[in-house]
């Protein structure tokens, strides 16, 4: 079965274009990662994707063209977690999780018994069925991102959108988070597409990498092709150095302007 | 919830027996349930058409100002919203104005003031529509705008009518008198289709508590859940503002309070908010009429005065808010 398809998709607000023609792929369990620079249209991307930014041209997973569907199929399909989720301080975590059933459940239906146990699952399979009793405010910055993806989860949606999904956390949660996406998207065969602004930490997780830079795709395949320093410096505005060792590809920035580092 | 249902009927109660009057609780209970009871015809006149009427329309305000602005707060995710966030008291007050600067008959009153709350909320929506992109902030700073514009009218007209200062200020400080059951009648149904749409809607609104974009993309029509539901507590907070005046505070407190207590999920907080914002009137209403007797204190200065120390005890006892 086919997976994502994305051909020519622009976006434009108000007077600027964000989006300039952006087609990309992704296989069915494959991960993508796109990187680019701050303003490159990496949110816009995802966002359009979804449906939730107007755009034109074409997006197509799996048969359905993902344009024609109305809201409620769409999410169906496609889950998107946001940069910054909003988090309702009092709000119960299980009932957070729930609302990821909301395209499952008619306009002024109620959760159902099936709706309740994929939402339990949902956290089990992150490791946070203890929490569900708690409120999101009293979370801690990575316990609140486990959520989010449970919620994601709940979804049942076979392509996942994430935006930057662990900018917010340090390394070692960084490295925990990506790892339990990766072992989900294997355990529930989902397709992921997904912002990044750590390169090694998109090199290390992604299949595949695409550089978006000013609206366009400079540059699209395995993270050793595009991760290319000349490319980086390029595209970012900054002296990388890039080591391919066992460990994969990893971006180390360099400082410029004459301070050496030990000085 | 049954919590909720006793306290409705304990303030019911209360609101029956108390006034100058005296009416023994078994003997009414009995009269009620239409069996022989020695209540006199004055006393048993008095309960039927005098108190139970007004207990029943202040029961039924309450709730519908607590379902309102527990409603325009998740419509907004605004802590601040109240019933009266797009307008609807400004125009309901100019429509007042009006029909009692015009000297119109008193049945007048109730239909000018809803006309003025409508046509507020309704110019309100027309202006948000017109600028930004829709987002709810267009929506309340046109509800400013409109209001606003709204008063200045009704201050004019007041101007220019200052013999009828008295009758206009009582009115926006808020009244429950009744003339019999006809009040509660003329409202019953506003309420009862606003208040079911609002009721219908807990889920939709627990989803907007993540914000519009969030919402949509989890496939809920945002657009159509605000429209209605604003529509249903614009029309029913309408309703009750023609036959009551303005009475603040009940919109704003009732709801915080149970969500204090309660926690975030409106199926809990819209049916509880009008359980307790019907008790809350009710009792608000007793204290009104009993404190002066045989006068009574606007019932608006009661809610805010009663409604302030207790917003404050709930806030201090609960832990939630931050």
């Amino acid at each position: 079965m086919s997976g994502l398809s994305v051909s020519d998709l622009r976006v434009t607000f108000v007077d600027t274009t964000v989006l300039k023609g952006v087609s990309l792929s992704a296989d069915r369990g494959e991960w993508v990662g796109v990187i680019g620079p701050n303003g490159a249209g990496k949110s816009t991307l995802l966002r359009a994707i979804h449906g939730t930014v107007q755009s034109s041209g074409t997006v197509a997973f799996g048969e359905h063209d993902v344009g024609d569907l109305p809201g409620s199929a769409r999410a169906r399909l496609a889950a998107l977690v946001p940069q910054r989720p909003a988090a309702p301080y009092d709000m119960r975590v299980f009932d957070y999780v729930l609302l990821g059933r909301s395209p499952h459940i008619s306009y002024l239906g109620v959760e159902g018994p099936h709706d309740l146990a994929i939402a339990r699952d949902s956290l089990e399979s992150l490791d946070m069925l203890s929490f569900a009793d708690r409120i999101l405010g009293e979370l801690s910055g990575g316990e609140f991102q486990q959520v989010v993806l449970a919620r994601a989860l709940a979804q049942e949606a076979a392509l996942l959108l994430l935006d930057e999904p662990t900018s917010a956390l340090d390394i070692g949660h960084q490295l925990h988070v990506l790892g339990l996406i990766d072992r989900l998207r294997r355990e529930h065969d989902l397709t992921i597409l997904s912002a990044m602004h750590d390169l090694t930490l998109a090199a290390q997780f992604c299949d595949r990498l695409v550089l978006l830079s000013q609206g366009v795709v400079v540059t699209d395949g395995s993270p050793r092709h595009v991760l290319d320093a000349a490319l980086i410096s390029q595209h970012y505005g900054a002296t990388v150095r890039i080591i391919d060792d066992e460990a994969g590809v990893i971006v180390v920035p360099v400082r410029q302007n004459g301070h050496s580092v030990d000085r | 919830m049954l919590i909720g249902l006793a306290v409705v009927l304990g303030a019911v109660a209360l609101g029956s027996l108390v006034g100058p009057v005296h009416i023994p609780f078994g003997e009414a209970i009995k009269r009620l349930l239409g069996s022989p009871s020695s209540l006199t015809d004055r006393q048993a006149d008095i309960l039927t058409a005098v108190r139970l009427p007004r207990v029943v329309l202040g029961g039924l305000v309450g709730s519908m100002l607590a379902l309102a602005g527990a409603s325009y707060q998740g419509v907004f995710r605004n802590p601040l919203a109240d019933p009266y966030l797009l307008g609807v008291a400004a125009g309901a007050g100019l429509g007042a104005t009006v029909a009692i600067a015009a000297d119109a008959p008193p049945a007048v009153l109730p239909a000018a003031a809803f006309a003025g709350a409508v046509l507020a909320v309704v110019a309100t929506y027309a202006l948000g529509r017109t600028v930004g992109r829709r987002t709810t902030i267009s929506l309340i700073l046109a509800g400013v705008a409109m209001a606003s514009f709204f008063t200045a009218v009704q201050t004019y007209v007041q101007q220019r009518h200052t013999d009828t200062l008295r009758e206009v200020y009582a009115w926006i400080l808020g009244r429950l008198s009744t003339s019999g059951w006809r009040e509660v009648l003329l409202i019953l149904p506003y309420l009862i289709v606003g208040g079911a749409v609002i009721l219908l809607h807990g889920r939709m609104l627990d989803v907007l508590s993540l914000g519009d974009e969030e919402a949509s993309a989890l496939g809920v029509p945002v657009r159509r859940v605000r429209l209605l539901v604003v529509g249903a507590a614009t029309l029913g907070t309408a309703a009750a503002v023609a036959v009551s005046g303005l009475i603040g505070f009940v919109g704003i407190i009732v709801p915080h309070a149970i969500r204090l207590v309660t926690g975030a999920s409106y199926r809990v907080i819209l049916p509880l908010s009008a359980m307790f914002g019907a008790a809350f009137l009710v009792v608000a209403d007793v204290a009104a009429r009993t404190v002066l007797s045989p006068a009574e204190l606007p019932i608006g200065v009661v809610t805010a005065f009663l409604g302030a120390p207790f917003f404050v005890l709930v806030l201090r006892t609960s832990k939630g808010l931050r």
